[in-house]
This record gives C-alpha cells, structure tokens and sequence, in this order.
C-alpha cells in the first residue's frame, strides 16, 4: 500500500529478472549457434540474418503499437494482411502497372485491413484477437482471390534492391528497418501522440476524461499496423521475386512471439518500441541459428511454439507477482 | 425505497423490452438468413434439395459439429481452443497409426481419444494451472502439435493401413443407420450429451458461472481450475473422436487436416450465440451454425464457386456472423 | 455572497425515469457545499450534468455569470470546473509527470515533448499547491491511494479552476488520509477556491462543509446551513426516518464458540491474528483501510492462501485452503466487491441463489430442477428479494436486492458463519436497514456473524463485540459498551502500543 523503498525495489527486481532471463536466453541461443555451426558468426550470415529480420522488425513495429493501444491484445492478422499487401504488388505489377504505383496500392490494402480490424474492435466491440483472426482469414482469401491460390513470379529492381540489395555495403532494408525504428520512436516516446496511445492502453476511461478520443487513437494503432503489414508485404515480394501462396502466414508465430518479447522486457508492464526490435532481433536469430544448425524446419515451429508458451508463460507470472506485491 | 419500486421497475421493463426486440431480430435473424439461403440455393443450385444432397450435407457437418460442440462448452467458459483441430488430427494419426501396427479397432479408437484428452491436459495445465491467456495456450500448442504431425508423418505424409480398415471403423465413417450416415447418428448423440451436461448437470451450471465472471465463481466455492480444465479436456478429446472419424471416412491418417475446421468451429459456436436468449454459447444454436456453415460450402460446391472463392467467401461470413454476435451483446450490455 | 454557479429547473429522463425533476442548485462562491442523497437521488446525474458528460432536457446552468450550453468535459475543464472522481483515474506505468501533463505536455520549440520541464514544472505543481511529497518520476503504480489522489488534485488545479467537485472522495481512504485530505479542502478554500462535496457520510459535511443540498427522488429536498443543523435532520431530510432506527440491534442468546481462529498469518498484511466468533454474535472488526480486515477475512475464507495459522468450525479443525473447503465447512463470505465478485451478474436469481449449493440441488451430478425452483422461491420470499421472476439476470436488481441474493446464496449453503465485508457500500439507507435488519435474524438463528466495517455507527449500532485491527494485528477487542468512537479510533490509529 504505502511507498515502501523496499517494496518499490524488490517489484523492479522482479521485472529485471525477466529482462535479464530474456537477453540471457539471447546470449546464450548465440553461443550454442556458434559453437554448433561455424557459420553462424561469420559477416555473411550475419547480414543474412539482418535481410531475414528486416521484414519481421517492421511487422514487430506494428504489432507493439497494437499492445500498446489496446493494453496487451495482439493483432492476429499482421501476418495475413502482409500476404495480402504482397499480393496486390504482385498482381498489380505482373499486370504492367508502375512501381509506384503498385506500391501505393500495397500500403492502402493494408491501411484498409487495418482500418477494417479497428472498426470492429471500437465500432462493434470485437475482442481484438477474433476481430483480427478474423480479418487475416478474409485477408488470406482475398490474397489467393487476387492470385488465383497459385504462385506467381514477377522482378522488379526497385523492390528488389530494397529487399535483397547493398547500399554502402549495408542491406538497403536495414535501412528502411532503421528509419521506420526512428519514426516510431520519436513518435511513441517524445510526442503527444505516443503519450495518448500509451494512455489509451494503460487505461481507456482516464485517457477519455483527459480529452483523447479513445476509439480513434485505438483505431489508429490498428491502421499503423496494417501499414506495417503493407511495407512487409512489398519486402516479402521482392525476398521472394514473387508471390508463393501464403508465404506470409509462417510468419505468424514470429510476430506473435517477437511481440511478446517485447512486453516481457518492459520493466512496467507496457511494451516499447525497443523491446519490438529486440524481439525481432531475438526471433530472426533463432529462426536463422535454427536453419544454419539443421534443424529440420518442422522442429523450428516446435520450438517457437514453446517459446511463445514460455515467454506468456513468464509475463503471467510476472503481473500476477506484480498485482500480489 | 418503496416509493422507487415501481420507477426502477418501469427501468428494467423498458430495458428488457428494448432487448426483447433486439434478441428477436438477431435470433431469428440468423435462422432467417439459414431459411432463405436455403430456398434461393434450392430453386439456383441443381440438386440442393435431393435426399441425397441433404444427406451429404449432414454428413460434411458431423464433423464439424462435433468439433462445436467440445468448443461450445470451452467457449462458454470464458476460453478459446485454437488446438482444437489438431486435436482431431491427433485423434486420427493416433487411431490410424495403431491399426497399421496391427491393433484392433477399439484399442486403436480409445487411444486416439486418449491422445486427444491428453492434449486437452496440456492446454488445462497451461490455462489453469499457469494462468497463461487461453488463445496464446492453445495458439503455442497448436503450433507445437502440427510441427511434431510433421515429424511423425515424415513432412506431411498421410498414414494408409496396409489392411482393410476394420469393419467398425468403416461403418463409423461410412456405414449408414437406416438411410441416415452413422456419423450422423453419432452427432445426435454427443449432441444430446452434451446438452445434458450444458442444461441438466452441475458442471454445465459451473461451466457457466465460470466463464461469466470467474473470480465471483471462485468465491462462491466453485472450483474453477478443475472445471477450465475440465472443458479443455473434453472439448479435445470430443475433436479426437471427430478425428477418428474423419481418418475412418478417409481410411487413412491425413496430418493438418483438422486445423481447417478450427474457423469454422468457432463461426459456429457464434452463430449459436446470437440464437440464444442471454447469448450465450449453447448446444443448439452450434448444431444450426454448423448447419448453415455446411450448407454455404455444400452449395458453392454445387455452384462450382471456386476454392479460392470459396476461401473469401466464408471468411466474409465468419466476419460477419462474429460482428453480429458482439453486436448483440453489446445492445444488449 | 455572489453565487458562483446556478443550476436553475434541470430536468432530466431516462427511458422509463425521471432522473432529475425541476432541480434547483446554487452554490456561493468560496464555500464548500455538500450534495446529500440516496442512492438514486439524482446526485450524480446532477453532477454529470455539470460536467458535461449528459445534456439535461431542460434547464440553464449560469457559472461565473456566463450561460453553459453544449457542453463536453473538455470545455467545462476550460472553464475553470474540475472534477475529482470517485474510481482512482491514473494509468498504472505512466509517472506522476506523465500523468499530470497527459494531454498538455511541455513542448520543445521543434515540437517534441520536453520531458525535463514537465518534470521541473510536474515537481513544482506538486510541491507549491499542496505540499504533497511526491517525486514525480515515480510510477503512480508505486503511489498510495490517497498519494493518487492528491495527483488527481494536482492535475485539477493546474488548470487553476475556481470550482471543485468531490464526488465520495473518502470511499478507500483510510481516517488519517481523510484528514489530510479534508485540511487540502480547508486549504483550497482559503485560497479562494469553491468545493461541491458529494458524500455519503455524514460526519465529514459537518467537519468540513458549510451549506449542504439534499436531494430525493430526484427532487431538491431542501439546503440548509450546516452549522445550525444537526445530523438527525439532515438524515430526515434524506429519507424521512431518525438515525436511531437505522441500527435495530436484536438481542439474541451468545452461545458456544462456532468459529475459532488461531495465529492466523499471511505476510506482513496479516499477523498472527486469533479470534472466536460465537453463536447468535455480531463480531465487529474495525481498521483502517489497510489494517488487514479484509485480508484476514480473505484467509478464513480460504480466498488467498495463508502461511500460517488454524481455524476451527464448531471445534472441529477445518484445513482451508480454497472457497471450495470454507463452503463446505459452513463460512462464508460476503465481499465488498458486490458486483465483481459477491454476484454473477449476467446469471438468473435462481442460478446465483444455488452455485454454492448445487451439490444439495443434485443428485448423482445431476440437477433436480424443480427442487431448486422451489427452494429459490423460498428464498426470494422469506427475503423479500423484489425481482420480478427468478431467472431475472441480477444485473437488473438494485444494490440492496444483489446483496440479499448473496445472502440467499450463503443460506442456501447452509453455512454457520457469515462474514460480511463492508456489506453496505453502495447501497441506500432503506435497504442497508433490511441488510442489518437480517444479519440480526441470522445471529438470531444461530449463526456466527463477522461484520467488517469502516463506518463507526454501523460497528457501535450492530456489534456485540468489537475487534479493532491495526497493521495486521489485533490491537484491541471492545465489548459493545466499551466500543466508544474515540476508543475505536484510538485503537485503529495504532495507540495501543503496538509495535509496528
């Protein structure tokens, strides 16, 4: 009840300690990887691994904005709505349309799914995960209606340099990684914004009474994230020169795992933007660690499985010691 | 307080009278909607209303019936089971694996159900016992079950018996009682099961208490980690059987095949809220939502819509009818 | 004095209700003016109304001389009316600054948040206004509830409004923070500043309040001077009725002890309590917020487990460890929580008057309906449950009928000791006299009753004996005629000498 010095350091404590579970377990995946394969910790890898994250981190992105807004609910349908997104560049291109244009299209169709997932939450009162499980099943058939469920292969060198290509000896997506990273943080941790999407989550009615219209700030984390999802699909288009139906969809769990991550890391119980890139970094390197020690890629969902269940696991554990102390 | 009576009962007339209307709109709206998809398919689509048909139709949905009904009782209360497929694909592969190493049908049957249950205890344990979010529980478990489906199947390898499937197997999955599809008939009867224990037993009573306000539940005694769990463990070991059945229909063990009945199972259970007075899940209201689930695919097959259509279709439906449903709480709220 | 706000003829309706009926409300400036109530009354529809959260149907509100029309909580705030709710508002991870500055945060000149001047000006807010020492890079989760409060009072005065609105202020606090809070008030007035206070209690509009306005039924009863009036006629006002029959104390036969507690532990919130409730008792627990009442009770009941400790019921040892094991051993327990945890809401009368007994309306797991519909019938009649049907979902019943659903629940258990946790909050005064009115039966029947109470009247009016609690401990036990106002709060105020 009262403001204990004791009490205040022993509840911090309890949250380091996940923290430091977490980057320990980073530590250590690393380790055993190296030791395991030689290649791992080579450059070449190295670069690989950030290529293979850079989609991840900007879905992480989206993702963390969602459990900031809606207080812990994740959105289900990131990885859906980035097929989708892939989808319309895809079709758009191989029908003869412009780069540009093609990419405008990517991003307003996630914008939509976005929009489509906060107007259930907020206008119908949706919870957020069927709201959104829903969304990705539309998304997913929508994807296969624009590419008839077969694969398509299409090449463009705008989209593929920025997937796969180097600028300055530095894939040119860690770039776009970087910036998108700059954005969301300037925005969530040094601007009004970001104070009312935290309020938002923390508690809808004080940040109602304090002026924020709740359902649009709630609405508006869907939409970003659906945003997300367009610039992922446009990059997962370009890793794949192509579209293999529901590629997006293994990425479900990455997302899901690497957002979670990102909440066991905060150290108040609200997830930030750099517990999502680190949760991306974390997820990439073991979806990278897992390939390059072969492990057979059936076992590689086996593990992320049980990793989201031990990292849930962890966060349950840890707000109920929180609501004890 | 007596001068108030009769205000704060003209309040909770007024409520309940707004909410009658709105109840009797989306009760009937749904069996409306099911009546007049019905008729437009049957004037449209060439062969709808042949006994056959019909009977095709009721043995496409026993499968997914069965499914709704185990998620009915963990959806009422208050959980979620995304395994739920995979539990029927457990169910199956378990079944099937067994009877190619030479076991006998019942023993077969029986330890795919078990395997099933048994994964129902995974997710109890995780649920109630660590507290962990019901659709992240059973998301991890799902994700875990399909990989190691992967790995027992060797990628994905459907599992045949190199022997005639036994005889009770066949008639389970293909036999008919009469002219009505055993399947059918073994619909009926866990549905009557399980409507007892929903309406007539005191674990539904509990199952209900427990998923409307669980910490209340807790203080008035109910012990509700055995009855979460409880709902898991049935809830799985009701799909294994729904797997077992399908591995029968098939006579083979097909890995990943239970998960595509996972959306549907829960458009089902939905569908069944809106027709309920308090809107909650309940037996019946699944059995219609299966129904008019079986129904939209049965005729766009007739229709020859497509599969990727067919795909975007019923994701639009599943999105609506969840929409619905919220909707109708939320008047009603 | 000049009146500062004029709420002249306000009507508001409800579907079916008249909420406010011709409401006439003014308030002088500088004073500090009491809304007194039922539950019901229309007290918190008037103060919603001022606060832009309803439009009335009628009337005119004149603050400052200017006109309120279309009003949203935006544009009352600007105009200088501020409002300290009664739920604690704050945002568990945000800091003391955040949460002062949400919304109006300090910008550099490039636009971004300036988070060192909203700190300085956040330490200065606090620090000048009302010397409340808090640092305001803590998390509020860290914070106190009085210690949230007054950042509540904080936030309101940055926008330096010349009205403030309290509504039931005190609910969670305990007697001490009450004091601070109320020298706050004082300290506001002197400043100038204009307080509507809403409350419940009685003893704080006479502490600190200069005018009071009673509503009923959604009409002006009347406002008088608080100095020339005295509690017995603002309670008339309120319900007709004298304070003395509030509390019809029923003498019953004390007979051998039901439920024995022994060295009762749990951390640092409960410590080493030992206590006997006997037959046809009322045991009083009294504390202040914080003092392990609550948490005692929790581990009787078997709610949180405890780390040490025995309970005996009816001198047979009863290993509790879950509500399950106390219902069985005949406690229970009836949480301050009411609609959270006391009531299933969205179930029937009928399904809420059985959980707890279900095994008894079963056979072989299977219900006997028509056994259950009678026995709930019963019950609804011998307590006077107005519903209109048994399956009725509680959450269409008033406060007082929820709570006797409890009750009928706990009597359907068949349980020999009833612990009530604050059983009264939330209800009105007609039907907090039915509550106290059968918590005497059941002593009168024979069952062991635990009343915990922050209200002195109500432990004086009910209680045979009277434990008082401090810190975790007993710090004393009163008989009735011992258990004076200032021996209560001498004790809870830790004078006992005990150690802390």
């Amino acid at each position: 009840m009262r403001k204990m010095p004791g009490g205040t350091s022993s509840k911090l404590s309890g949250a380091k300690s996940a923290q430091l579970l977490t980057l320990g377990l980073f530590a250590v995946m690393c380790v055993v990887f190296a030791f395991l394969s030689p290649v791992f910790l080579t450059s070449g890898n190295l670069l690989n691994i950030a290529r293979q994250t850079a989609m991840l981190a900007i879905m992480c992105f989206g993702m963390v904005v969602v459990l900031i807004a809606t207080g812990g609910e994740a959105d289900m349908s990131i990885a859906g709505v980035t097929g989708f997104a892939s989808g319309v560049v895809v079709t758009l291109l191989a029908r003869g349309a412009s780069t540009f244009v093609a990419i405008v299209a990517a991003l307003a169709a996630g914008t939509a799914s976005g929009l489509l997932n906060g107007m259930l939450v907020t206008k119908i009162g949706l919870l957020p995960f069927l709201a959104t499980l829903a969304t990705s099943n539309m998304a997913q058939g929508l994807e296969q209606v624009l590419t008839k469920g077969t694969a398509v292969a299409f090449s463009d060198p705008f989209i593929a340099h920025l997937a796969n290509g180097d600028t300055l000896g530095i894939p040119t997506s860690l770039f776009l990684v970087l910036g998108v990273f700059l954005v969301f943080y300037v925005v969530l941790d040094h601007t009004g914004i970001g104070r009312r999407l935290y309020a938002v989550g923390g508690n809808p009615q004080v940040a109602r009474m304090a002026g924020v219209d709740v359902d649009m700030y709630k609405t508006m984390a869907f939409v970003v994230a659906g945003l997300c999802s367009g610039i992922a699909g446009i990059v997962l288009m370009g890793r794949l020169s192509g579209l293999t139906p529901l590629a997006a969809t293994h990425m479900h769990l990455d997302v899901l795992l690497a957002g979670y991550v990102s909440t066991v890391l905060s150290t108040v119980g609200a997830p930030g933007i750099f517990g999502a890139l680190f949760g991306a970094v974390l997820v990439g390197t073991l979806t990278n660690g897992l390939a390059v020690i072969r492990v057979p890629t059936f076992y590689v969902n086996l593990v992320k499985g049980l990793l989201i269940i031990v990292v849930v696991a962890a966060n349950a554990i840890q707000r109920r010691r929180r609501r004890s102390a | 307080m007596d001068a108030k009576t009769p205000v704060a009962d003209q309040l909770i007339g007024k409520q309940q009278r707004s909410m009658r209307l709105w109840m009797f709109v989306s009760r009937y709206g749904t069996l409306a909607a099911f009546l007049v998809m019905a008729i437009v398919l049957s004037f449209v689509a060439p062969g709808f209303l042949t006994m056959f048909n019909i009977l095709t139709i009721l043995r496409q949905i026993s499968v997914l019936g069965i499914m709704g009904l185990g998620m009915t009782l963990v959806m009422a209360g208050g959980g979620i089971d995304l395994s739920i497929g995979e539990a029927a694909d457990v169910g199956g592969l378990v079944c099937v694996a067994l009877l190619a190493q030479g076991w006998g049908a019942g023993p077969a049957v029986l330890a795919g159900l078990a395997g099933g249950a048994a994964m129902g205890m995974l997710n109890a344990t995780l649920i109630a016992g660590i507290g962990i979010a019901p659709f992240l529980a059973t998301l991890g478990v799902h994700s875990m079950v399909r990989s190691l489906e992967m790995a027992f199947t060797r990628g994905g390898l459907p599992i045949y018996l190199n022997r005639a499937m036994p005889r009770p197997l066949i008639f389970l999955g293909r036999g008919l009682v009469g002219p009505i599809p055993t399947q059918v008939i073994v619909l009926a009867v866990l549905a009557l099961a399980y409507y007892v224990i929903y309406h007539r037993v005191t674990l539904g009573r509990y199952v209900t208490a427990v998923g409307l306000n669980r910490e209340a539940a807790r203080l008035s005694g109910v012990s509700v980690n055995k009855v979460t769990a409880t709902t898991y463990v049935l809830a799985s070991a009701t799909a294994a059987l729904a797997g077992v059945i399908l591995a029968a229909r098939v006579s083979s063990g097909q890995p990943l095949a239970g998960g595509a009945y996972l959306l549907d199972t829960i458009a089902a259970v939905f569908m069944g809220r809106t027709i309920s007075a308090e809107g909650r899940p309940n037996v019946l209201g699944t059995l219609v939502g299966a129904a008019f689930l079986g129904t939209v695919v049965n005729g766009m097959t007739l229709l020859n819509v497509v599969f990727y259509m067919q795909t975007f279709i019923k994701g639009a439906l599943l999105l609506g009818v969840l929409a619905l449903a919220s909707f109708a709480r939320t008047k009603r709220g | 004095m000049p009146c500062l706000l004029e709420m002249t003829d306000i009507r508001k309706e409800f579907p079916g209700v008249v909420a406010l009926d011709g409401v006439d409300f003014q308030v002088e400036a500088g004073e500090v003016h009491a809304l007194l109530g039922e539950n019901g009354a229309g007290k918190s529809t008037l103060i919603k109304i001022l606060a832009g959260l309803y439009t009335p149907d009628s009337g005119e509100i004149i603050f400052h001389g200017e006109r309120l029309t279309g009003m949203t909580p935006q544009k009352v705030l600007a105009r200088g009316i501020g409002f300290i709710h009664q739920e604690r508002v704050h945002i568990p991870y945000f800091t003391v600054g955040q949460m002062l500055f949400l919304g109006h945060e300090p910008r550099k000149s490039n636009g971004l948040i300036d988070w060192q001047r909203l700190y300085e000006e956040a330490d200065a807010a606090l620090a000048s206004t009302l010397g409340a020492h808090i640092d305001s890079r803590l998390p509020m989760q860290h914070l106190s509830v009085s210690e949230m409060q007054l950042v509540d009072i904080t936030k309101i005065l940055m926008t330096e409004p010349s009205l403030i609105v309290f509504d039931e202020p005190t609910a969670s606090l305990s007697e001490e923070e009450v004091e601070r809070l109320f020298a706050v008030i004082r300290n506001l007035k002197e400043r100038g500043v204009t307080v509507i206070y809403v409350s419940h209690r009685l003893d704080e509009i006479f502490k600190i309040c200069d005018r009071a306005t009673v509503l009923k039924d959604g009409k002006r009863v009347g406002t008088v001077d608080v100095k020339k009036s005295s509690p017995d006629q603002i309670v008339t006002m309120m319900v007709g009725r004298k304070l003395e029959e509030q509390f019809p104390k029923v003498e019953t036969k004390i007979g051998k002890p039901v439920l024995e507690v022994t060295n009762l532990t749990r951390g640092n919130a409960v410590r080493d309590v030992s206590f006997t409730v006997r037959e046809g008792e009322i045991l009083g627990v009294y504390g202040l917020v914080g003092a392990g009442r609550t948490e005692t009770m929790r581990l009787v009941f078997g709610a949180d487990p405890k780390d040490a400790g025995t309970i005996r019921v009816d001198g047979r040892e009863v290993d509790i460890k879950s509500p399950g094991d106390a219902v069985r051993a005949g406690v229970a327990l009836v949480p301050e929580d009411r609609r959270g945890q006391g009531v299933l809401v969205d179930m029937s009368v009928r399904e809420n008057t059985t959980l707890a007994s279900l095994k008894s309306f079963s056979s072989r797991g299977f219900l006997k309906l028509g056994f259950e519909g009678s026995a709930v019938a019963g019950f609804i009649k011998r307590l006077a449950i107005r519903t209109p049907s048994s399956s009725q979902l509680v959450r269409y019943l008033s406060g007082g009928n929820q709570q006797k659903v409890v009750l009928a629940k706990w009597m359907a258990s068949k349980a020999r000791v009833f612990i009530f946790d604050q059983p009264t909050i939330g209800v009105d005064v007609g039907a907090k006299a039915e509550i106290y009115r059968l918590m005497g039966d059941l002593a009168a029947e024979g069952a062991a009753v635990v009343l915990v109470s922050s209200e002195i009247p109500e432990i004086r009016g009910l209680s045979d004996r009277v434990l008082v609690m401090y810190k975790g401990r007993i710090s004393a036990e009163l008989s009735r005629d011992e258990a004076t106002a200032e021996k209560l709060l001498f004790y809870a105020m830790g004078g006992g000498a005990v150690d802390a």
